[in-house]
């Protein structure tokens, strides 16, 4: 290295300061690159662990019996003329509660705020420990 | 030249800080390792297709039929059951990514219908219950060392009239227009 003049000796070292910069900013993108992977992963669980499938399947089958079976309580309005009895509905709404306490820890009951000719109206709450869903719901004849 | 080295020695000092900065980053994330084996991915594909083929046997064809899994539930027909959710959903080219059998298959499911009923034998004190019976066996029992998921499905059950008990229906099921949970279990032999 006696040929080298001192300002050579210099940009030497520019060069393998530069490349070392460059190396570490690649180890940064790297990383980040890393971590998306994870990000996808654990968003999908967070959106499985929310009980969707158990909403939508109270929600079905509370709509279903709201329309097809007489009302229990509605203080407006006289006993349905509905053959499918007062009595089946409300034990059948006990069999939705104690089921989904009993197999599904979860707490769920609905009352139907009013009974009118054309439509009835349905409040649902569902409640397992960790998410709360109510919904207010019209059902329509 | 002092203005170079200068330059040098501040691109030097950068150099310093980003390793500084890298190695706290690599100590500081080496604490939580994110494994393979924390994630549910299988379990969660298994849960929401098993999900999806009980809503498809609870939809009705029309209006004025029962659903599938009604009428599977009214007759107690667990070969039924099997035929459905097997050979016509699960195993279709349409839901699985490859047509296949049950024996090519891995996945075991075992069906129980669950009924709440209440407790007379208290008079004066009645005891909401609820019981399982099975509907379907699993074709392997359940070792319990495979993780599993479960489905369920409430699901609409007339009784049996003024005919006689179905066979494996329990005793103490009440006969009356009914909800009652169908339950799935599903896991990877």
């Amino acid at each position: 290295m006696e040929g080298l003049s001192r300002r050579m000796k210099e940009e030497g070292q520019w060069i393998v300061l530069m490349g070392f910069l460059v190396s570490i900013g690649i180890f940064f993108l790297a990383l980040i690159l890393n971590q998306s992977t994870i990000v996808g992963q654990t968003t999908a669980e967070g959106v499985l662990e929310f009980p969707k499938n158990d909403i939508q399947d109270v929600r079905t089958q509370v709509l279903d019996l709201t329309l097809n079976y007489s009302v229990w309580a509605d203080p407006d309005s006289a006993p349905s003329p509905d053959p499918r009895g007062l009595g089946d509905h409300m034990r059948m709404a006990e069999d939705i509660e104690n089921l989904s306490q009993h197999r599904k820890s979860a707490l769920v009951n609905y009352t139907i705020e009013d009974w009118e000719t054309t439509y009835r109206h349905v409040l649902i709450h569902y409640y397992n420990g960790v998410f709360e869903y109510n919904e207010e719901a019209t059902v329509l004849y | 030249m002092v203005n170079t080295s200068g330059q040098l020695y501040t691109m030097e000092g950068i150099a310093a800080g980003l390793i500084m900065i890298l190695t706290a980053y690599l100590v500081l994330g080496a604490t939580s390792v994110y494994t393979p084996g924390d994630t549910h991915i299988t379990d969660m594909q298994l849960e929401q297709v098993g999900s999806d083929i009980l809503k498809i046997m609870d939809t009705p064809g029309d209006l004025t039929h029962p659903s599938e899994l009604e009428q599977i539930v009214a007759a107690n027909d667990g070969t039924r059951f099997e035929q459905l959710f097997w050979t016509t959903y699960l195993m279709s080219g349409e839901i699985a990514a490859q047509k296949t059998t049950r024996a090519g298959s891995s996945i075991i499911a075992n069906a129980t219908v669950y009924y709440h009923y209440t407790d007379r034998t208290d008079p004066a004190n009645p005891v909401a219950m609820v019981k399982g019976y099975q509907l379907r066996a699993p074709i392997i029992p359940f070792t319990g060392s495979q993780p599993g998921v479960r489905v369920t499905r409430f699901v609409k059950y007339n009784g049996w009239g003024s005919g006689i008990r179905p066979s494996g229906i329990p005793p103490d099921m009440e006969n009356r227009p009914q909800v009652v949970l169908v339950e799935v279990f599903l896991w990877k032999a």
